[in-house]
């Protein structure tokens, strides 16, 4: 069995998501046996499998193994539902708090429950408890399937004390504490395994309890165990500290250094640093590019197979669908698809679109992604603040986040791609697969392996923008060069066809078989 | 059903656990159902029947109730019995008779105490993180089975308890918050899934009230006797049942209390000690309440058990049942046992007391210290103590008000020990009306003077101990159970008309 190890499948996906989504389909038209395994809590991870082809057999959660609630039928759980203490069921009153989204019940003119139900539903997310004096002391989080999966209990000054997580029969499967730690901050303190097989165990990190799930899963794998580290962050070491016997899988989503295009002499990538420092504790890494592996051969020199295993995989159904010349797109229409953060550097697309515009009036630009947080939404404040000042509101439009990218891919012409650094841009390769050309940066990894300059698309030197904006104005201007770049586009998805992507995947398997089947022998 | 209802079996509750004893002996005896009803958690309270002599069986707690382990098999499982200890991932290391402790690699994971006077029966576990927080204290009852667990605060005040059955669900939850003085304080007691319901209560005195109601639902004939009423007269004001309550005081600590409990329409009748405590109630309330019954009597063995005579107590020793919040009684004892010393040198004196939170016992040490009478003045605050110490006396003392109840005058019956009590005592009365001892003053010198003179005067030993043995043929259980069964009939009869 394979598992692709990440910390959740949210409805908002990053890359990575996108790639294990990708990957699982291919497992399951090869029948291959895979699961993606997600360390974090999550009531609506299986709710939001709808958002996916993902069914319960494709995806586990280390606590919904905990809890025996990997496969649970969904049941209806309305707020008449919830126990209202007997014996203060009289001059009860019940009121609906819609700006919130849940329900106050009062006795007495005291609050002693609040019922929070899932947007536009009156299915219950969550039940909160009040003492006798008013104060919150426990809530309980509904899973959305319908069973209580998670209790909160509050310390006096409201902050969170101790969390159980439950068994869709009610018993307690994982207790997670938060004291204080040596410098007398709250935090995470402890796990506890209540009453699993029997036994209880105790972890000190959610990493130690990752890792004893992930053991768990191994021991009882009648097959070869592959675990693929997808989120190096969330999951290294946990992988890394395996005690069953497996085989373990670094994947480089990412640039493995700070400067991508330095990949000799720049410090590590900090999500990467660990593992790659640790490479006798791997039995393989995984890359989406040939350039990377070289690269990353050529400095780290491992002892281990590196697999060249782009993430990106084109669906037959894709391959084969209708080319939609260009002339039926929106004529000037420029994509990205990237969440808005610094290292996409999605204000250098704006400049150049500006600049472009001088000579393309008709040219716009379609962002789609999620705004990234950080910083107080730093990176998406700056781009908006460009946009105004270039007086492109009518030009650049920030359009969210979409599960939906075919019918925008269908009617884009250009994808502009503009970041420091890629591990190796699955969108890019799903706009050229529906025949958008791509105009990239010259950066590792992946836009400059997809993108093959003057077949589908151009490859601009890093930063400048200028020579993007030239090139924009190129492709627009002449019609028949934009309908060469896109059938070069569709031409050159094949290159990650699943029967292509595949076979390096069965090559890694086979390694997987041989190298554990001979430890087992020896 | 006769309901005897005390706050706990427990160590802390001598004198009640000796006034219920009596009463569970008086009714079984008579063939009357009876049940002593427990208010307080006590994991300890099987273990408190074996050494009170009450058989388990008799008692029925709040939270066994609640929790369905009123019966539950014993079983004695140490830590390497448990099941959900994993010996494969934690070493057990053993620490002496007392603890042991599980490891992992050398970072403690719990600490494991072991119920004292047992080889190694788990008494809880304690689990901690990796910065030495406990994260959760799981306590076994004496009857071996997980019975409860206590979670704290991150500031180490008590932050939640929860309560399970016998299957390891959890039945009940007790929450500690802030009150409005932001003291964190117990501020709710959630009553889980019982018949197939919730219920919310402010304090225990509500979850008391709620399961007396359920004790009793299908009772026409219940009585509750309430001892302790100081404690449970709250629970029994707000039944919603209607069953004869009958509020049982040992003491009159405070009159106008007493007065006003008696008054609610729920109480039956008021039960005390004395005649002078019934008394001084109807000087302050014209409700013609209350009745006098003393919790004293002996069976047919322990009127005719063997006992140590007087002459053959070879020591001047002399115990005195005391009250050290009283702190002019323990200061004239002390003075008193000087001027006893001048005369009787080897006398040697134990002080009695029941245990209580109030007093600070180092302090009563270090007066004793004070004194030099290390060697000669001794403390006791147990049951087992007070017994060893009344077995070598020649003499019981009584001194402060609230010192000691009818049934501690059993010690001078059972065992024939002359007994002389200050004015101020609340026995001083009964012990005049019994005839068997002395009233004396309350200050040192006549404290003295009445223990030298009986410790140096055999005559008056001898007639002190044979007015005992005339009052102690009266003391039948038989006796006894006519004053109660005239209470409860007067009040059947009273209630019918």
């Amino acid at each position: 069995m394979l598992y692709f190890v990440n910390f959740n499948m949210p409805v908002n996906k990053s890359g990575i998501e996108h790639a294990q989504l990708k990957r699982i389909a291919l497992f399951k038209a090869h029948q291959v046996p895979a699961k993606i395994v997600t360390r974090d809590y999550d009531p609506q991870l299986h709710y939001n499998l709808k958002y996916t082809d993902l069914t319960d057999d494709d995806i586990l959660n280390e606590f919904d193994y905990f809890q025996d609630a990997t496969h649970v039928p969904v049941k209806e759980v309305s707020p008449d539902d919830i126990k209202i203490p007997a014996n203060i069921r009289d001059n009860l009153v019940k009121k609906w708090v819609a700006d919130q989204n849940y329900y106050e019940y009062y006795h007495n003119q005291a609050i002693f429950m609040r019922i929070a139900v899932f947007p536009n539903t009156q299915q219950v997310a969550a039940v909160h408890y009040f003492d006798t004096l008013q104060n919150l002391y426990r809530v309980d989080y509904y899973d959305r399937r319908g069973f209580v999966s998670k209790e909160q209990y509050y310390t006096p000054d409201n902050k969170v004390n101790m969390e159980q997580l439950l068994r869709p029969d009610g018993s307690v499967a994982v207790q997670q504490f938060y004291r204080f730690d040596r410098s007398m901050k709250r935090s995470t303190s402890q796990f506890r395994v209540v009453d699993y097989n029997g036994k209880d165990y105790e972890f000190n990190t959610i990493s130690e309890l990752l890792r004893f799930c992930l053991d768990e899963l191994a021991r009882q794998d009648p097959q070869v165990s592959i675990f693929v580290s997808d989120r190096s962050l969330v999951d290294d070491w946990s992988i890394m500290h395996m005690q069953e016997k497996a085989y373990k899988v670094l994947h480089l989503h990412n640039s493995q250094t700070n400067d991508a295009n330095d990949p000799m002499h720049s410090g590590l990538n900090y999500n990467y640093e660990l593992g790659l420092n640790n490479l006798d504790k791997w039995n393989a890494i995984i890359t989406a590019t040939k350039k990377q592996a070289d690269n990353v051969a050529a400095r780290f020199k491992p002892h281990i197979p590196i697999f060249v295993i782009p993430v990106g995989v084109v669906p037959t159904e894709v391959l084969t669908e209708k080319r939609i010349p260009m002339s039926q797109r929106t004529a000037g229409k420029v994509i990205a698809v990237a969440r808005i953060s610094n290292e996409k550097r999605l204000d250098d697309l704006v400049r150049a679109v500006g600049q472009a515009r001088e000579s393309v009036p008709n040219i716009t630009l379609d962002i789609y992604g999620y705004e990234n947080s950080e910083n107080d939404y730093a990176e998406p404040k700056k781009v908006r603040k460009i946009i105004k000042d270039l007086g492109l509101t009518d030009v650049v439009k920030l359009k969210g986040y979409t599960n939906n990218l075919l019918p925008v891919y269908q009617n884009a012409q250009v994808f502009g791609l503009t970041s420091r650094m890629e591990g190796f841009n699955l969108s890019l390769l799903e706009a050229i697969s529906h025949g958008v050309v791509g105009e990239t940066y010259d950066v590792n990894y992946g836009p400059n392996s997809i993108v093959k300059d003057g077949i589908n698309g151009h490859i601009v030197t890093l930063g400048n923008w200028h020579q993007m904006a030239n090139n924009f104005v190129k492709l627009f201007k002449n019609p028949d060069l934009l309908q060469k770049l896109s059938d070069g586009a569709y031409q050159s998805a094949e290159e990650y066809s699943p029967d292509n992507i595949w076979a390096t995947w069965i090559n890694l398997i086979q390694d997987a078989n041989q190298k554990i089947a001979t430890v087992t022998n020896q | 059903m006769n309901y005897l209802l005390t706050a706990s079996l427990g160590e802390d509750n001598i004198e009640i656990n000796n006034n219920i004893k009596q009463q569970l002996r008086v009714f079984k005896t008579y063939g009357k159902p009876v049940k002593i009803v427990t208010r307080d958690y006590d994991r300890f309270q099987s273990q408190r029947c074996e050494q009170l002599g009450i058989d388990e069986a008799d008692v029925i707690n709040l939270f066994d109730y609640f929790q369905g382990t009123v019966k539950a098999a014993h079983q004695k499982p140490t830590i390497h019995d448990l099941p959900q200890i994993s010996k494969r991932a934690y070493e057990i290391q053993p620490h002496g008779p007392n603890y042991q402790e599980l490891r992992d690699g050398g970072r403690l994971i719990a600490h494991v105490q072991i119920m004292p006077t047992t080889v190694g029966q788990v008494n809880y576990i304690q689990y901690f993180d990796e910065f030495g927080n406990i994260s959760v204290t799981q306590n076994y009852d004496w009857r071996g089975f997980k019975s409860s667990e206590d979670y704290l605060h991150p500031d180490g005040n008590f932050a939640y308890t929860f309560w399970f059955n016998q299957v390891g669900q959890r039945v009940l939850q007790l929450a500690h918050m802030y009150n409005a003085d932001k003291q964190v304080v117990p501020t709710s007691y959630h009553l889980e899934n019982y018949q197939h319901n919730d219920y919310l209560f402010g304090n225990l005195d509500e979850l008391f009230s709620f399961f007396l109601d359920e004790l009793i639902k299908n009772d026409d004939q219940a009585t509750l006797v309430v001892n302790n009423p100081e404690d449970l007269a709250a629970s029994v004001q707000h039944l919603a049942g209607h069953p004869r309550v009958f509020l049982r005081y040992q003491h009159l600590f405070d009159p106008q209390r007493v007065i006003a409990d008696s008054s609610n329409s729920q109480v039956t009748d008021t039960i005390v000690n004395t005649s002078s405590q019934a008394a001084h109630l109807r000087e302050q309330s014209d409700q013609g309440m209350p009745a006098v019954i003393a919790d004293m009597s002996l069976s047919d063995a322990e009127l005719h058990a063997e006992y140590t005579p007087i002459a053959k107590r070879k020591h001047n020793d002399v115990v005195a049942f005391t009250d050290f919040t009283d702190e002019l009684s323990f200061a004239n004892i002390l003075k008193a046992w000087h001027q006893v010393r001048t005369v009787i040198p080897d006398a040697k004196l134990t002080l009695c007391s029941k245990p209580d939170s109030r007093v600070d016992l180092v302090g009563v040490f270090k007066k004793i210290n004070a004194e030099q009478f290390q060697k000669i003045v001794n403390v006791v605050i147990d049951q087992n103590g007070i017994d060893q110490a009344v077995s070598t006396s020649k003499l019981i003392l009584y001194l402060s008000k609230f010192a000691a109840t009818p049934t501690t005058l059993l010690y001078n019956f059972k065992d024939r020990i002359p007994v002389r009590a200050t004015l101020s005592s609340e026995l001083a009365p009964i012990i005049s009306d019994l005839g068997i001892g002395k009233t004396i003053p309350s200050n040192a010198e006549g404290i003295a003077k009445s223990v030298v003179g009986l410790l140096q005067n055999e005559p008056e030993q001898q007639a002190a101990v044979q007015a005992i043995e005339t009052v102690r043929t009266q003391l039948t259980i038989d006796h006894y159970w006519q004053t109660w069964q005239k209470v409860l009939e007067e009040r059947q009869v009273s209630e019918a008309q």
